[in-house]
C-alpha cells in the first residue's frame, strides 16, 4: 500500500466528516422543510442519502478500497450486504404478503395480533 | 512510529479478522432493523414515533457521534506519524464526545420511561428500545475500551507497534458504530416519523 502523507490522511478525514455532515443536514432539511412529502419519497431519499454516506465513510474512514489484492475486506463486506439484503428484504416481503393474504392493513394486523394475544396461548 | 514489515503484516491480518467480526455484528443490527421496520406500526395504545421523537435532539446526537468518529480517525493518524500529544488529545476528545452521545441517549430513554413509555408498552417501543439500546450498549463497551487504551498509552508515553494496532482496531469499531447510527437515524427517526 502506497504510504500516504499526513496531509493526505487529514484531508481524507476532513472530507469524510464534512461530507457526512452535509448529507445529514440535507436529509434534515428535506423532511423538516417539506421538500418531499410523500412517505415513499422520503423513505427512498433517506435511505439513499444514508447509503451515500455509508459509501463515503467506508472509503474515507475505514479505507475499504485502499487495500491490496486480494481485497478480502471488500469481499467480506459485499457478502454480508448480500445476506443482509436477503434477510431484510425477505422479511419485509413475507410480512407484507401475509398482510395481503389475510386482507389486513399493517395497522389492522396489529389489532388482530393484540386480540389474539389476549386470548392467551 | 516506525512500523516494521512484520508488525504491519500482523496488524493487517488482525484487522481483517476484526473486520469479519464487525460484519457479523452488522448481521445482528440488520435483523434488529428488519424487526423494527415491520413492527413500527404496532403502537397498541401507546405513542407513535411522531409523538415521542424530536428530530432536533437526534440531530445533536448524530453530530456528536460523527465528530467523535472523526476525532478517533485523527487520533489514529496522529499515532501513525508519531504525534503522541496530539493523539492523546484526539482520543480524549473521542471519549468525551462518545460519553456525551450516551448521556443524551440515556436522558431520552429515562424521559420516555418516566412518561410510562417503556419497552413493554407496545411492539413498536420494544423493537425501538432493542435496536437503539443495542447500539447504545456497543457505544458503552467502546468507551470502556477507549478509556483503557488511553490509560495504557498515557502510562507508556509512546505508541508502540502493538498499541498502534490496538488503536486501529478501536477506530474500526468506532467508525462502524457511527455507520450503524446513520441507519438508525435514517430508518427510525426519519422514516419512522415522516414516512
Amino acid at each position: 500500500m502506497k504510504q500516504e502523507s499526513y496531509e493526505t490522511m487529514v484531508k481524507r478525514y476532513a472530507l469524510g466528516g464534512i461530507g457526512s455532515a452535509a448529507l445529514i443536514v440535507l436529509t434534515y432539511l428535506i423532511v423538516t422543510k417539506g421538500w418531499i412529502v410523500q412517505p415513499a419519497g422520503i423513505a427512498i431519499v433517506a435511505l439513499l442519502l444514508g447509503l451515500v454516506q455509508l459509501g463515503l465513510q467506508l472509503f474515507t474512514f475505514l479505507h475499504i478500497q485502499t487495500e491490496e489484492k486480494p481485497r478480502w475486506k471488500s469481499i467480506g463486506f459485499m457478502f454480508s450486504v448480500l445476506i443482509i439484503f436477503i434477510i431484510v428484504a425477505g422479511s419485509i416481503w413475507i410480512m407484507m404478503n401475509l398482510n395481503y393474504r389475510m386482507h389486513l392493513s399493517p395497522e389492522s394486523m396489529n389489532e388482530y395480533m393484540i386480540q389474539q394475544n389476549k386470548k392467551g396461548f | 512510529m516506525n512500523e516494521s514489515h512484520e508488525a504491519r503484516v500482523v496488524r493487517e491480518k488482525t484487522e481483517l479478522g476484526f473486520w469479519l467480526y464487525l460484519m457479523t455484528d452488522l448481521m445482528l443490527f440488520a435483523s434488529l432493523f428488519a424487526t423494527f421496520f415491520i413492527l413500527r406500526v404496532g403502537v397498541a395504545d401507546g405513542p407513535q414515533a411522531s409523538d415521542i421523537f424530536s428530530i432536533d435532539y437526534v440531530m445533536a446526537q448524530t453530530f456528536v457521534l460523527l465528530a467523535s468518529s472523526v476525532t478517533s480517525g485523527m487520533a489514529l493518524v496522529s499515532a501513525r506519524f508519531g504525534k503522541f500529544r496530539q493523539m492523546s488529545l484526539f482520543l480524549i476528545g473521542t471519549i468525551l464526545l462518545g460519553a456525551s452521545f450516551l448521556i443524551l441517549e440515556l436522558r431520552e430513554f429515562s424521559l420516555l420511561a418516566s412518561e410510562g413509555h417503556s419497552w413493554s408498552q407496545s411492539a413498536f417501543l420494544s423493537s425501538y428500545f432493542t435496536l437503539v439500546g443495542t447500539h447504545g450498549l456497543h457505544i458503552l463497551v467502546g468507551l470502556i475500551w477507549a478509556i483503557t487504551l488511553l490509560v495504557v498509552l498515557l502510562k507508556r508515553k509512546k505508541v508502540s507497534e502493538n498499541h498502534y494496532r490496538k488503536l486501529s482496531l478501536f477506530t474500526m469499531f468506532w467508525h462502524f458504530l457511527d455507520l450503524v447510527w446513520i441507519f438508525i437515524f435514517a430508518v427510525v427517526y426519519i422514516i419512522g416519523v415522516y414516512a
